[in-house]
């Protein structure tokens, strides 16, 4: 059975449910969900291809810079809440976002090229969450999250990966939309997330932390 | 002298193909090229025993002993040298022994150093290599270089370069002087066949494209498990353009390692690459004699410098699937 299917499935046993919506699901239960997010561009670095000459001064023979995309990407995520307030959270994100090098001033008068390739890239990393009920806005919970991870990127043609970390910081929204009380499938709800990853490592060029932004929105299920 | 001075290679009856990257010496067997190489754990060289004006013989052998250390440095590669004596035979001789010192050859008054070799053409072992400085030039051994002399230690880093097998690189820039003469504008790679000049001590230092090519020539270790290869062909309206010179320039490094499209149909292939994405730009051979690379029987020149609308990925220990660089006509 599909993610998907798994999903619309969830949806018609709590549909069928009488329990009440609550603003929390039981603790102590594992959450599963997924979503779509869109994960910000990043300016990887610039570099020259220089030559020596009889001085001390370089001859470029053209100049680049690096960034990666902006792009559309698929989110997972299993939680588990151990009090009202606090839970622990872990993450998968994958995406296809291009990277693209401008190649411009060629000594020569080389037409200027943008240079690109697609990776794959993946995000794991885990944290906590506080969950920040003083500030509910009807049944929508505000949390702030935090935490680490893994970066792992493929260049295009899936034959060399690069690796690296990162931290990660935001907030978000958590609803339950049902619950109930017995059975496999005790709610269903949906969050959004927003989150500043700074990332270390993985596919750049001048080797410097750079951040990346995320929004996100999934539907999750609670077992 | 103003005229731009050329390192010369001498090559008779030899001839240079892309083995990998960069340019090997090969010499001719019938359709068979095999690259020129030393088949011995140490290479012995001896040194003539005379000077020129500013260069005693020891000072000259001391010099040509840097230019062997510096290639033997390269942790990639497993070449190593012994100097073995001083002696009264002249470059060029042929006796067996590989021989370094200086000689005057007024007619060839471009040409700083040369060498030539004995190789037996059945194996492509080298068996004798003999390199000549041209004594009609002033020369300095002085640590930080003199401004009006050529600098030994750059020149014979050179020549060894050759004495191990490598060809010349076509990493650099030169223009035509009115004179008909080159000026390098720049360079990157001791192999590049001109000299930056009088005074320049910057070719004592191997470049990235310098090292890639004693390494592929002579791996060490895991070299060609660490490193990545790139591979594919240099086209103008669909037909193979010969000659091309292509340079993959690594954003992440900085380095700039190129090659040559000599092969069936302007394919080309260029290893020793440190594993990642690259820049790829075409050029034509035109900052320097073709003759001084190759032999120019149908090489092309007539098309214009590209840039390559793709990263192209050198994987670790493999070779990037192969790609077409599309030229136009100038």
């Amino acid at each position: 059975m599909t993610l998907r299917a798994s999903l619309i499935a969830a949806l018609v046993l709590l549909a069928a449910s009488t329990a009440r919506a609550q603003t929390d699901p039981p603790l102590h239960r594992l959450q599963l969900g997924a979503g779509v997010g869109f994960f910000s561009g990043a300016t990887l670095g610039d570099a020259d291809a220089n030559l020596r000459t009889n001085s001390t001064d370089p001859y470029r023979l053209f100049a680049t810079s690096t960034e990666q995309a902006g792009t559309i990407g698929l989110h997972l995520h299993a939680a588990i809440d151990l009090t009202r307030r606090f839970g622990l959270e872990a993450h998968t994100l994958f995406a296809r976002p291009d990277v693209r090098t401008s190649v411009t001033d060629d000594v020569e008068n080389a037409p200027s090229v943008d240079a690109v390739e697609r990776l794959d890239q993946y995000l794991i990393d885990g944290g906590v969450v506080i969950r920040l009920h003083e500030f509910r806005m009807g049944g929508w919970v505000p949390f702030a999250t935090a935490g680490a991870g893994y970066l792992r990127q493929l260049h295009e043609g899936l034959t060399l990966s690069e690796h690296g970390h990162l931290f990660y910081f935001g907030g978000g929204v958590r609803r339950v939309l049902m619950q109930r009380p017995k059975g496999l499938l005790r709610g269903l709800g949906a969050r959004g997330d927003v989150r500043l990853d700074i990332l270390s490592g993985g596919i750049t060029v001048e080797d410097k932390r750079r951040n990346q932004f995320s929004a996100s929105a999934s539907i999750f299920v609670v077992f | 002298m103003t005229r731009a001075l050329t390192l010369l290679v001498v090559i008779a009856s030899l001839s240079a193909q892309p083995a990998q990257a960069y340019l090997h010496l090969t010499s001719s067997t019938g359709l068979t090229q095999t690259p020129l190489k030393w088949n011995q754990t140490r290479v012995r060289w001896f040194a003539t025993d005379r000077g020129v004006p500013g260069v005693t013989a020891s000072q000259f052998q001391a010099a040509v002993a840097a230019g062997f250390a510096t290639w033997e440095a390269v942790p990639t590669a497993s070449v190593m040298f012994q100097f073995v004596g001083f002696t009264s035979a002249l470059p060029f001789d042929d006796d067996t022994i590989s021989t370094f010192g200086f000689d005057a050859q007024p007619d060839l008054d471009r040409v700083l150093g040369a060498t030539s070799f004995v190789v037996d053409t059945l194996t492509g072992d080298i068996v004798e290599s003999d390199v000549f400085f041209n004594s009609i030039f002033t020369w300095s051994t002085a640590a930080a270089g003199d401004a009006t002399r050529f600098d030994l230690q750059s020149v014979a880093t050179h020549e060894i370069g050759h004495f191990i097998g490598l060809g010349h690189s076509a990493i650099g820039e030169t223009e035509i002087r009115p004179d008909g003469g080159r000026r390098v504008l720049a360079s990157g790679a001791v192999m590049f066949p001109i000299s930056l000049g009088r005074g320049v001590t910057s070719d004592r230092t191997l470049q990235p494209d310098d090292i890639a090519g004693v390494s592929d020539l002579y791996p060490d270790g895991d070299f060609d498990d660490t490193t990545g290869a790139i591979s594919g062909r240099v086209v103008r309206n669909g037909t193979g353009v010969i000659g091309a010179h292509v340079v993959a320039f690594n954003p992440k490094t900085g380095t700039l390692i190129g090659g040559f499209s000599l092969g069936q149909g302007g394919t080309f292939q260029i290893a020793g690459l440190t594993p990642g994405a690259h820049v790829i730009r075409v050029e034509p051979l035109d900052d320097a004699d073709i003759d001084s690379f190759f032999s120019p029987s149908g090489i092309d020149v007539d098309f214009q410098v590209t840039l390559l609308p793709r990263l192209i990925v050198a994987p670790e220990g493999g070779a990037s699937d192969r790609f077409d660089v599309s030229v136009r006509p100038k």
